[in-house]
């Protein structure tokens, strides 16, 4: 399903994020990206949404070989893909319900289903009673959690979390884990990263280690 | 349909965002009016600089003087040979015989006498005339209808006062290529100003944008509320700015109105017809979706969303 091929990243001013990176994720396997801060595990995270576009080898998502299509081909994939940011990328001009929906905005769902599928969305994480709260309101785990909501809403094949249990205590560090275990067994293919081992260990699930943009032992 | 409900959905958040922020827009809306203003006025000025130009100048006249011994054939003959030349050029003629002539000789006060011991001699020395009244105020044309008219065998002399002529052209282009320049820069104004204001909606909804791009947005989910927007503020300021216009060209009518008798009816300036300000609109409306798409581009360049 997902195909990394010899591949190679280089950022404006010649800084190598990724090296000569080859691996492949079946469909609907979860898969862990562990390595330390700088590794590279947001640029392949990004490299395998297309927000970002290799500078070398192969990229194939579900058959596509992402250097070969345009920006609407690359818009298209985001589309089906579920990306929780590092970085959270809520909006606080608006509630929970709002951030939620914007997914579904985008694909041109209709206001009867777009409030089906945002009620289910964030029922299933645990924030039904927060619906029409502002995301200032939300505690670090909470925000979190309304982030997976916006990244399942439209029900994507591929779901990508970018350290989602970062900044996040233990506690509520597994709950996050729950959910995408709750999302694998729906048969969602995820790639989570992670620079912190030791709360992955529990699962017994393949874990990709990188080292400097390689892959490492 | 899912299309049509994307567009109306897209058309009632710029509605929300003009209302969200009212003393902003309506700052935003005034600026974009006095440029539409400004710009609507010198169309006006041109197009009634125009129309004056056709219509109400006094363009120079070509006098021919016959010679002495023409008969009424050698008359016709020239007439018609009038007739042939350039019809933009010649906007009609008259014929003034030499009785005719002599006739307003004895009108005016001064000549009076000489006039009257002239038809007493019984020898009217005043030639046979043509007065050309020309269409334009082009000097090279004129010159050349004047040097054919001239090698016609009954001509004995023509006359016009091309520095007349000349004069008129170079005040009507230096009029027209300020004129131009103006509008030249005002739309230069208008561009700058509309991509302005689309810009610093885009600043205010950066964040948004640059999530939904992450998420999947296409280019035409992110320009269309703003190009709703856009088309939303300019279609208030164009309306406001003719509303403007008009009461521009109401001012200048009152202020010309007492030199209207020295120049006739036409010298009045002429209101923009619903068609023309439909026109307007629509071109500054198109102007605005071009300042929306460059704005876009601007925000996408720095997301470093691919």
């Amino acid at each position: 399903m997902i195909v990394f091929d010899q591949v190679y990243k280089k950022y404006p001013g010649n800084i190598t994020a990724v090296e000569n990176l080859s691996f492949s994720i079946e469909r609907g396997e979860l898969v862990f990206l562990a390595g330390h801060s700088g590794a590279g595990k947001s640029t392949i995270l990004k490299l395998i949404a297309g927000s970002l576009t290799a500078s070398d080898g192969m990229i194939m998502v579900n058959g596509i070989d992402l250097s070969k299509i345009n920006q609407n081909h690359r818009t298209f994939i985001r589309q089906h893909i579920g990306f929780i940011f590092q970085d959270h990328k809520i909006l606080f001009d608006r509630n929970v319900f709002a951030n939620v929906r914007l997914a579904l905005d985008i694909l041109g769902y209709s206001e009867k289903e777009v409030k089906t599928r945002v009620t289910k969305a964030i029922t299933s994480v645990g924030l039904e009673h927060k619906i029409n709260v502002m995301p200032q309101e939300l505690s670090g785990g909470e925000q979190q959690r309304l982030c997976i909501a916006r990244a399942v809403v439209h029900r994507p094949k591929i779901l990508i979390a970018d350290e989602p249990t970062a900044n996040l205590d233990r506690g509520n560090a597994l709950r996050i884990l729950e959910l995408f275990k709750m999302f694998h067994k729906a048969g969602v293919t995820i790639i989570i990263s992670a620079h912190d081992e030791n709360i992955l260990g529990d699962y017994g699930k393949r874990i990709i280690r990188i080292n400097q943009g390689q892959l490492g032992s | 349909m899912k299309t049509i409900s994307m567009h109306f959905r897209s058309f009632i958040l710029a509605i929300y965002d003009i209302f969200k922020n009212p003393f902003e827009q309506l700052l935003n809306i005034l600026t974009i009016a006095v440029i539409i203003t400004v710009l609507g006025s010198v169309l006006v000025i041109s197009k009634n600089i125009y129309n004056l130009q056709k219509n109400n100048m006094n363009f120079p006249q070509i006098v021919i003087y016959l010679k002495d011994n023409v008969g009424q054939n050698d008359i016709s003959a020239v007439e018609a040979a009038i007739n042939k030349f350039n019809s933009k050029v010649i906007k009609n003629y008259q014929f003034i015989s030499k009785a005719e002539g002599l006739n307003e000789l004895e009108k005016d006060k001064e000549l009076k006498q000489i006039a009257s011991d002239v038809a007493s001699s019984n020898n009217n020395p005043v030639p046979d005339v043509l007065i050309i009244n020309t269409n334009t105020p082009d000097s090279h044309s004129l010159q050349m209808l004047v040097n054919k008219i001239s090698k016609l065998n009954m001509v004995d002399d023509v006359q016009m006062d091309v520095n007349y002529a000349n004069k008129i052209t170079n005040l009507v282009g230096f009029i027209s290529k300020i004129l131009r320049l103006l509008q030249v820069t005002f739309s230069i104004i208008l561009i700058i100003v509309i991509y302005n204001v689309i810009r610093l909606q885009m600043l205010l909804r950066q964040d948004e944008i640059i999530v939904s791009r992450l998420i999947g947005a296409s280019d035409s989910f992110i320009m269309r509320p703003l190009a709703y927007y856009a088309i939303l503020q300019i279609t208030i300021a164009s309306a406001l700015a003719m509303y403007l216009v008009n009461l521009f060209v109401i001012y200048i009518n009152n202020m010309f109105i007492s030199l209207s008798s020295l120049f006739g009816d036409g010298f009045l300036l002429k209101q923009f017809s619903p068609i023309q300000m439909l026109q307007v609109t629509g071109t500054v409306v198109i102007f605005g979706i071009f300042a929306v798409f460059l704005a876009v581009r601007w925000v996408f360049r720095k997301s470093y969303v691919a």
